[in-house]
């Protein structure tokens, strides 16, 4: 099974090419899997691990808010250092289909249905999942209530998820 | 202190011994005389002094770089009276001046010309701009270092249109006015204390620092300045035809404070045209950055935008300005590199200002500023959840919003407990910072995966380009999915909601967010500012601060600490288990809040009177250049500068923890005081 992870469509900008980080490769651009600390130029925009955690608000959809539906109109990668442990760490709390919905939308091919057994110990899963989950990051997009309908914006990285007044009176 | 006193003497005595003995001039004298004693004694209290009080290590072995302390543009010593005397030495690679300070910093090509330097110069006396003697004393640094402030920009807005009019004009004008005239004018004014000043077509009033419409002066604007408006509107230099005038006349060690010229007074472009010499103009953001500009002789300077309403505007009342060196003063920024700094001895300026008089109410993008917007009645407590809304809007969130940018990392310090809390969690936990502000803990656990939400979205922007994963979103609502985190905090975050239910609810969110087992930390700001007979440093620190302390001056939650460890409140009676938050509050700190009452607004640096206020955030400013100036007589004084006021609920002792204990699903594992906030730990059950 032929690991790719590049868009299919050209209407979705990518600004980097995508590399495969070699055993040993230290990504200067970033140390560290939450991605703080000054270390690379620029920032960081919304990660795909992130979108994972996020859920609508809006009143009365509870639960039925997640996933948040993910459109995005430019998408990059940005290098992170790889950390094994940490990934290890992170695939219990990932919502798998959640990250499937959300690597499709981004047109991210092959991410697999769920994790493969053994994951701890396979690095090359870990890898795959290291880049899927922190390398990919949304700049312009939105993300929509699938319960409500409700948009919200993803600019510049950032998405606003502040309800109106009316919205949010009881 | 003791024991480095005593190593640096220790030191200092070898270096002594080391220096006598290879100068011939001592021959086999091992005892220093008494004048190099003396010497040699303020040599190592200048190094001291350095070290303490500017953070710069002297060392005591040649280097090319040389500290001179006492030789710096902040004791009048300007560069080309400093360069001669230190290229006698050598040849010098470079000379910064950082303005302000009492010291340089000289590089020289080689270490044998800086020694010959350190040798002969130490205990030079030289004379100073304003003709007093000097002594310099000079040390060796690793090397000329200093750090850059970063770009700066004009403030959005601001020009500076130089040379706008000829030197026959200016001298015209400077003669056209007759400052002896009208002695009942209560505007003319006798004394040589302060500045001359003289109005046209609306008289102004400092008492309330605007006009009255309703009284133009007759005569309106002097012919010659009719003329030159029209030409100025002709040429495209100013868009409005204005219709007051103000003449200020400032000789030297004359200023103005920093102020914003009254929004509902006066439309957009204010215009101001300097004569006779030029100053230096100080251009302040209420979020403290601070922007020296340089007016020159004939130029006009046009604000508009944001300069004219949002930053303040002042001229330090001083002798001298700190302007660039290199050959032909520039208008617009001072530089800030300082190997390019001199001092500028001020003459007599006389400024023309031309405005036009509002006659309908401010409407600007500003409102927080504006004397038109800014609500007449007084904000009062907050009886229902929609005013409790519009409080925290008008009082929290349009304050962080404006104030928000050129919030920097280095000035803010992480507090201990909370990076501590953050440190003891476990490798790959996914943790959630509601209301994360500049992002200041995001990174301080590269084993965490953090995100961090806020409703400002200039804050959250600082966490963007400091490379966090931020998003925007209400506290009250945050669009995390259910039992997902490892672990929560919420630092300086709840006290800014108006309604104990608002405040219960917030709590709720953070425990909705957590996993079971997962921990959450809240810092509360507290009511109790003395606790134990101690006083909270907000307290303590009751005079203007320097330097990195800026910060805390106004944000009274940032404070070093010093924990007070309660005792464990975890198995406290059923006295404290009350189900109804309000029925705690008032027994617990008996300050009952009436309904409709106003929110009082707080002093800073003293005691809170009452839970519910209003905190007053001044501009920031230039530490050393905030010097109150004396009242202006009969001119009135003019305001200090824009206040944001910002809404507080301060918490009692156990308030907090009684309102965490209104939920069911957690347990209290720590509680305690620190440095005058209330700080819970929980964990959900």
């Amino acid at each position: 099974m032929e690991w790719h992870l590049q868009p299919r469509k050209k209407d979705s900008k990518v600004s980097n090419r995508i590399e495969r980080d070699s055993p040993g490769n230290d990504v200067e651009r970033d140390h560290s899997p939450s991605g703080s600390g000054f270390a690379g130029a620029g920032s960081v925009d919304m990660r795909l691990l992130t979108h994972n955690l996020l859920s609508s608000h809006v009143r009365g959809v509870g639960p039925r808010g997640f996933p948040l539906r993910l459109q995005a109109t430019e998408v990059r990668i940005n290098p992170v250092e790889f950390n094994p442990d940490f990934i290890v760490r992170m695939i219990p709390k990932v919502e798998w289909a959640a990250l499937l919905e959300a690597a499709d939308h981004l047109h991210l091919i092959q991410v697999p249905k769920e994790p493969i057994q053994g994951y701890e110990h396979n690095e090359e899963f870990l890898r795959k999942m290291h880049h899927v989950l922190l390398e990919v990051e949304v700049l312009e997009g939105t993300l929509q209530c699938p319960e409500s309908g409700r948009v919200f914006p993803i600019s510049r990285g950032i998405p606003n998820m502040l309800l109106s007044d009316e919205e949010t009176e009881t | 202190m003791n024991s480095f006193t005593s190593h640096m003497k220790i030191r200092l005595k070898i270096i002594c011994l080391r220096r006598i003995v290879m100068d011939s001039n001592h021959q086999s004298n091992y005892k220093l005389s008494k004048t190099e004693k003396k010497l040699l004694r303020k040599q190592i209290k200048a190094r001291h002094t350095l070290l303490r009080h500017e953070g710069i290590e002297t060392v005591s072995y040649a280097t090319q770089s040389l500290i001179v302390a006492n030789g710096g543009l902040g004791n009048q010593v300007s560069r080309n009276q400093l360069l001669p005397v230190l290229e006698k030495c050598g040849l010098v690679d470079a000379l910064l001046m950082p303005p302000n300070k009492p010291y340089s910093c000289v590089r020289y090509k080689t270490v044998e010309e800086s020694k010959t330097a350190y040798d002969t110069l130490n205990g030079k006396e030289i004379v100073d701009d304003l003709g007093q003697k000097i002594i310099l004393y000079l040390n060796f640094v690793e090397k000329a270092q200093w750090k850059e402030l970063g770009l700066q920009a004009l403030p959005p807005g601001l020009k500076v249109i130089e040379e706008i009019i000829s030197s026959e004009d200016e001298k015209m004008l400077l003669e056209s006015v007759n400052w002896t005239e009208d002695t009942e004018n209560q505007n003319f004014q006798k004394s040589l204390k302060h500045r001359r000043v003289k109005h046209f077509g609306y008289e102004f009033h400092y008492e309330n620092n605007n006009v009255d419409k309703d009284k133009p002066l007759p005569g309106g604007l002097p012919d010659i300045c009719e003329s030159i408006l029209e030409k100025w509107l002709k040429e495209g230099f100013i868009k409005h035809k204005p219709d007051q005038l103000t003449i200020n006349q400032y000789e030297p060690g004359h200023g103005i404070p920093a102020h914003i010229d009254t929004h509902s007074a006066f439309e957009d472009e204010i215009i101001s045209l300097s004569l006779g010499s030029e100053i230096v103009m100080d251009f302040k953001h209420p979020d403290g950055m601070t922007v020296p500009v340089m007016l020159p002789c004939r130029s006009l300077l046009v604000m508009t935008g944001e300069s004219r309403y949002l930053w303040t505007h002042g001229i330090t009342p001083r002798k001298f300005d700190t302007v660039q060196a290199s050959k032909g003063h520039k208008s617009g920024i001072i530089t800030s590199d300082v190997e390019d700094l001199t001092l500028n001895k001020r003459g007599i300026r006389t400024s023309f200002t031309f405005r036009k008089v509002r006659q309908t109410p401010c409407n600007c993008s500003y409102p927080l500023v504006c004397d038109s917007q800014m609500k007449e009645t007084p904000a009062s407590f907050p009886e229902s959840d929609k005013e409790a809304l519009q409080l925290e809007q008008d009082y929290v969130h349009r304050v962080y919003e404006e104030i928000a940018r050129h919030f920097s990392s280095t000035r803010h310090t992480p507090w201990p407990h909370i990076v501590e809390f953050l440190k003891a969690l476990p490798s790959g936990s996914l943790v959630a910072d509601i209301g994360c502000g500049n992002g200041k803990y995001l990174g301080i656990n590269n084993e965490l995966y953090m995100i961090g939400c806020d409703h400002s979205q200039n804050l959250v922007d600082i966490c963007r380009e400091r490379q966090y994963q931020a998003f925007v979103c209400d506290a009250l609502a945050v669009p995390i999915r259910s039992g997902s985190c490892d672990a929560c905090i919420s630092i300086a975050v709840i006290h800014h909601f108006a309604t104990a239910e608002r405040r219960v609810a917030a709590l709720q969110e953070l425990v909705r967010l957590l996993r079971p087992g997962g921990k959450a930390l809240i810092y509360v700001w507290a009511m109790e500012q003395e606790y134990n007979k101690k006083k909270s440093k907000y307290l303590r620190e009751n005079r203007t601060s320097q330097g990195m302390k800026e910060e805390i001056s106004n944000d009274a939650s940032v404070q070093e600490l010093l924990v007070k460890q309660l005792p464990n409140v975890g198995n406290q009676d059923s006295a404290h288990s009350v189900s109804s938050i309000n029925d705690f509050q008032d027994g617990g700190c008996n300050s009952k809040n009436v309904a409709n009452s106003k929110l009082p607004i707080h002093t800073n640096r003293t005691s809170f009177h009452s839970q519910d206020l209003l905190v007053p955030w001044h501009f920031k400013g230039n530490p050393g250049k905030d010097k109150r100036v004396e009242p202006f007589g009969p001119l009135g004084s003019r305001d200090p500068g824009p206040v944001f006021h910002r809404y507080y609920h301060v918490f009692c002792e156990g308030e907090l923890e009684a309102a965490c204990r209104t939920l069911n699903n957690i347990s209290i594992l720590q509680s305690y005081y620190d440095q005058g906030n209330w700080c819970v730990i929980l964990q959900k059950v």
